[in-house]
């Protein structure tokens, strides 16, 4: 009968005040998840998770010495990176190239729309809290992408990846509000109403199905690091454009999607353990993930006014498409466009802008390799 | 090399590293859709 009550008792008397707020903070992310629906797939997951791993002497984690479910998933998809390169292969089956293709120009708004990945890492280090690899972690939440944010985090951060991850899918769910009113601080109205012509050309099928295999094979060899995440990238691709293979692109789009999310959510919910997300480093990063964002869309809207300086008049490039050149696909694309109406309804830039948004895929993906590559060695050096 | 000089070079590398990929994507798509274009099968 002691027994019983001990193990009933252990619980309650476990609870700790950093126990509840941590309940409180997986019920906010589920509240806003149903509520809002912002990014539900992933949010809820990780709230639910939170609250799991909070709960004392949680089974979840272990029991009688053995490792519990969450630790299991943990191990096997976290620690070997194995669950985000799975999303990028399921992400890579959903990805249109054609836009970029018809387009290829907006593949520059795709690499200086990553600008605020490395801001908000020199932001991080500025702080004094963080050290390089924590702050490139940090930083990498500008990438505007869940599962390179995950991958670079689970490498440089594993501690932060709970918090990383909440900010990067937060910020990416709102983006339709962060974004506007940096594009109109930084662009005039005559800017805004720049039109841009788009002639839909007719794409080979060949290079639909040459061009997932030629990046894999140059920027693999120009940087071995990036062959996990563009490889699964464009492995998805190359399932989802070959023609041949129906089922498995749909699987990939949908069961495979949905599976890994599922189990990645939960998972990044368990390191939110109070001892590791009770940190004043943890508000840090959350408030470091807008100024990510922010200065992706910064760097995105100003390059596009620079190139504009060596651009004929009426050749000119609306500089909101710049700000499209971030990852979070399609939401961005639809973001500019909708500026874009609401300045003139008849200028239509959503094809460009969407272009850009593909081109933000690809260039996050490879500045987040870069990422992984570069650090070490300065750190070495 | 501090922190902050250590967080420059990679800031600076990086950010050169991704236009540079990327302009080598562009070129490659550029020569590709040139080769198929000059060599494709006729629609």
């Amino acid at each position: 009968m002691n027994e019983l009550v001990r193990e009933i008792g252990s619980g309650v008397l476990g609870l700790t005040a950093g126990n509840l707020i941590m309940f409180v903070i997986g019920g906010v992310l589920i509240f806003l998840a149903i509520r809002y629906e912002y990014e539900p797939m992933l949010l809820l997951p990780i709230g639910f998770g939170a609250i799991l791993v909070n709960i004392p002497l949680s089974s979840a984690l272990s029991f009688d010495g053995e490792p519990g479910f969450l630790k299991i998933l943990y191990n096997a998809g976290i620690v070997t990176e194995l669950f985000p390169v799975l999303i990028f292969i399921a992400v890579g089956a959903m990805i249109d190239f054609k836009p970029l293709l018809q387009n290829p120009f907006m593949l520059f708004f795709g690499a200086a729309a990553q600008f605020g990945i490395f801001f908000t890492m020199m932001f991080a280090l500025a702080t004094g809290q963080f050290d390089l690899k924590e702050a490139a972690a940090v930083g990498i939440i500008g990438a505007a992408d869940g599962p390179t944010s995950i991958f670079v985090a689970s490498k440089f951060a594993q501690n932060y990846l709970g918090p990383i991850s909440v900010a990067a899918y937060s910020y990416m769910s709102l983006v339709p509000l962060i974004q506007p009113p940096v594009i109109r601080a930084l662009t005039t109205k005559k800017e805004r109403l720049i039109r841009m012509k788009y002639a839909e050309t007719a794409i080979p099928g060949v290079v639909e199905i040459l061009f997932p295999i030629v990046i894999t094979l140059v920027a693999g060899i120009l940087a071995p690091m990036s062959v996990a995440l563009i490889g699964a990238l464009m492995f998805g691709n190359l399932v989802r454009v070959c023609g041949v293979l129906e089922r498995l692109s749909l699987s990939a789009q949908n069961e495979l999607a949905n599976l890994v999310t599922l189990l990645l959510g939960i998972t990044i919910g368990s390191t939110m353990t109070a001892e590791a997300f009770l940190d004043v480093r943890t508000l840090m990063i959350l408030g470091m993930g807008l100024v990510a964002f922010v200065f992706d869309t910064a760097g995105g809207v100003l390059f596009a006014k620079l190139i504009n300086l060596f651009l004929p008049a009426g050749k000119k490039v609306n500089p909101m498409i710049g700000a499209s050149g971030i990852s979070a696909f399609p939401m961005s694309g639809r973001v500019v466009q909708r500026m874009a109406a609401k300045e003139d309804p008849g200028n239509f830039i959503l094809m460009q802008a969407m272009s850009a948004n593909v081109a933000g895929q690809l260039g996050s993906v490879v500045a987040g390799s870069l990422v992984l590559a570069l650090v070490p060695i300065i750190m070495l050096g | 090399m501090s922190l902050i000089t250590q967080g420059f070079v990679v800031m600076f590398m990086g950010l050169a590293g991704v236009f540079a990929v990327l302009i080598i994507f562009y070129v490659l798509t550029k020569l590709m859709l040139m080769f198929s274009k000059r060599y494709g099968k006729p629609s």
